[in-house]
């Protein structure tokens, strides 16, 4: 079932492999830009690599220095394809805004109702559609 | 709906610097829903570690555009003491970047306060004060415990803030936005131990873990004032187990003298108690230490004050640190000239504890890679330490601390006594 989302970005994605969880993540403190990988101990994606996936998580926790961590990643070419909360996470959304205006990198990301959120939990893969719409076409079963 | 004077601070009337940050402060106010700007009166900046060329680049574009601030601004901890880096043996690869980043700060006009505490160095904005301050404990405490209003702003947001001098009229800056709503009710049982220093970042964490993001934590049955000093333990703690950005403690903090007034006069959208067993399987949860051997001892977090000082110095007064064991104090060069000045500082140091200013363990290269498992105070040192330095970590009061800095062992088990 596909996800019509609450807000998107202008851009979008291709299909990608998804990375869900149902708790927040800090990215400074949780995400190592170098290796792209979740270093957070106490995060049950602790050891997942996020390069090239897309990360749906409820929404952000910890430091406000997330931003610069996700803006350090997107230079170094390790930063998710793309961002899901179920309400805006507005430390990672100020990386995703300075990479854009001053460094012309761009970090699709969608909103997503908080109802809708444990639905993705079932997709390996999904699509970022900039017309508005989460497409989850493909389930972990299928996939 | 912009004003007159915004229209034209995004068509560039004063320069470069204050259209790209006011370009970047609209487009967050378009996807948080925010139709007009609100003015403030200061700013405390953290996007000032170097984490990397990211930063670097940000802070050298901004000088580029003759970037200044409009309000009075603190700059947060930053990554190296800035006087002292050479002779302590960071790395120039680092200690070089790091200095450049806080030299483009200073030259818009940030003040050099290399502070995450900056409330306990008298950048105190009054009740209801609108204001833009980045570094989560800050956030929470500048909110929670002075009742000025921010949001929660990630770093580089806030520079840019303090550049154009306002920010998007929402989250909580607005009033609607910072009624409580999760309210926890302290047991007896857990209130019978709120004397315990451990106490307040245990609950803090508990807090933080239990309150779902955006959402504002009430805390109800606090036996007496927790003092600036533990209020500081509780928040960091609550913003590094949580996201907490405001939270009301009845009848300590300003905007809930009771329940009822922290509420808004509304039923609370959930209501919950804390146990003793919570703060134990907090406790339980940061300590991911194990056996008893203790390699470091760090203290500080958010930075050490003169209080604190005080504290520690009464309880290494005559006494050595084990060799080997390394302690560290992390604090301010204000708080650090004050203890000097009070005579805390000798005492202190004289133990075998390496005081270090402006800066902290989890952004600076300061414990050694032998370093296996640290012991700490700090509820939020605890949460980040073992995902940003890879080492084990156990809590334990000051005391505790200072014992196993003397011994290199923890002291035997002995929660809440």
């Amino acid at each position: 079932m596909d996800l019509k989302a609450a807000l998107m970005s202008d851009r979008g994605t291709g299909w990608r492999p998804l990375v869900w969880t149902d708790q927040p993540l800090s990215f400074w403190g949780g995400f190592d830009p170098v290796s792209g990988r979740v270093v957070d101990v106490h995060h049950p994606l602790s050891g997942r690599t996020l390069t090239g996936a897309i990360l749906a998580m409820p929404a952000g926790r910890g430091s406000s220095t997330g931003s610069v961590v996700l803006l350090e990643a997107l230079l170094l070419g390790t930063a998710p394809a793309g961002l899901i909360w179920s309400q805006l996470d507005a430390v990672l959304a100020v990386g995703v805004l300075v990479a854009d205006e001053m460094f012309e990198r761009t970090l699709p990301w969608a909103v997503v109702d908080p109802q809708d959120f444990p639905v993705l939990a079932r997709c390996a893969e999904i699509a970022l559609d900039p017309t508005g719409w989460v497409r989850t076409g493909r389930s972990a079963e299928e996939a | 709906m912009l004003t007159g004077e915004e229209e034209a601070l995004l068509g560039g009337a004063q320069g470069p610097a204050v259209q790209l940050a006011m370009r970047i402060l609209l487009r967050m106010a378009q996807w948080q829903g925010a139709d007009a700007f609100i003015p403030i009166t200061s700013a405390h900046v953290d996007g000032c570690l170097y984490e990397g060329q990211g930063v670097v680049r940000f802070v050298d574009r901004l000088r580029e555009l003759e970037a200044r601030v409009a309000v009075p601004t603190t700059l947060n901890a930053i990554s190296v003491e800035l006087a002292r880096w050479r002779a302590q043996g960071v790395p120039v690869a680092f200690g070089e970047p790091a200095a450049h980043i806080v030299d483009a700060y200073l030259a818009m006009g940030v003040r050099p306060s290399f502070s995450c505490a900056p409330y306990q160095l008298g950048h105190t904005p009054g009740l209801g004060e609108q204001v833009a301050w980045g570094e989560s404990n800050a956030i929470a405490y500048v909110n929670s415990v002075l009742g000025a209003r921010t949001d929660r702003y990630g770093d580089f947001l806030d520079i840019l803030a303090a550049v154009a001098g306002r920010v998007p009229a929402q989250g909580l800056h607005l009033d609607a936005n910072r009624r409580g709503q999760i309210v926890f009710t302290l047991t007896d049982r857990a209130a019978a131990l709120s004397r315990h220093e451990l106490f307040y970042p245990l609950l803090g964490y508990a807090v933080g873990l239990r309150t779902p993001p955006g959402r504002v934590p009430v805390v109800l049955g606090l036996p007496d004032h927790p003092g600036p000093d533990r209020l500081k333990a509780f928040f960091a703690a609550a913003a590094s187990g949580g996201s907490v950005a405001l939270a009301h403690l009845v009848g300590i903090t300003p905007e809930a003298p009771d329940l009822s007034t922290a509420l808004h006069h509304r039923p609370p959208d959930s209501l919950s108690a804390i146990d003793r067993d919570d703060l134990d399987a907090v406790r339980a949860r940061l300590c991911t230490a194990r056996g008893d051997g203790v390699d470091a001892v760090v203290l500080g977090s958010p930075h050490f004050s003169v209080q604190e000082f005080e504290q520690l110095a009464r309880l290494v007064s005559g006494r050595r640190r084990r060799d080997g064991l390394d302690l560290v104090v992390t604090t301010s060069q204000f708080m650090r000239q004050a203890a000097a000045d009070q005579g805390w500082l000798d005492p202190v140091e004289r133990f075998g504890a390496r005081v270090i200013a402006d800066t902290c363990v989890l952004v600076s290269p300061l414990l050694h890679a032998s370093v296996g498992t640290v012991m700490t105070n700090s509820g939020k040192y605890a949460h980040y330490i073992p995902g940003r330095l890879g080492k084990a970590v156990v809590m334990g009061s000051l005391e505790e601390c200072v014992e196993a800095a003397v011994t290199g062992r923890m002291p035997k088990e002995a929660p809440w006594t």
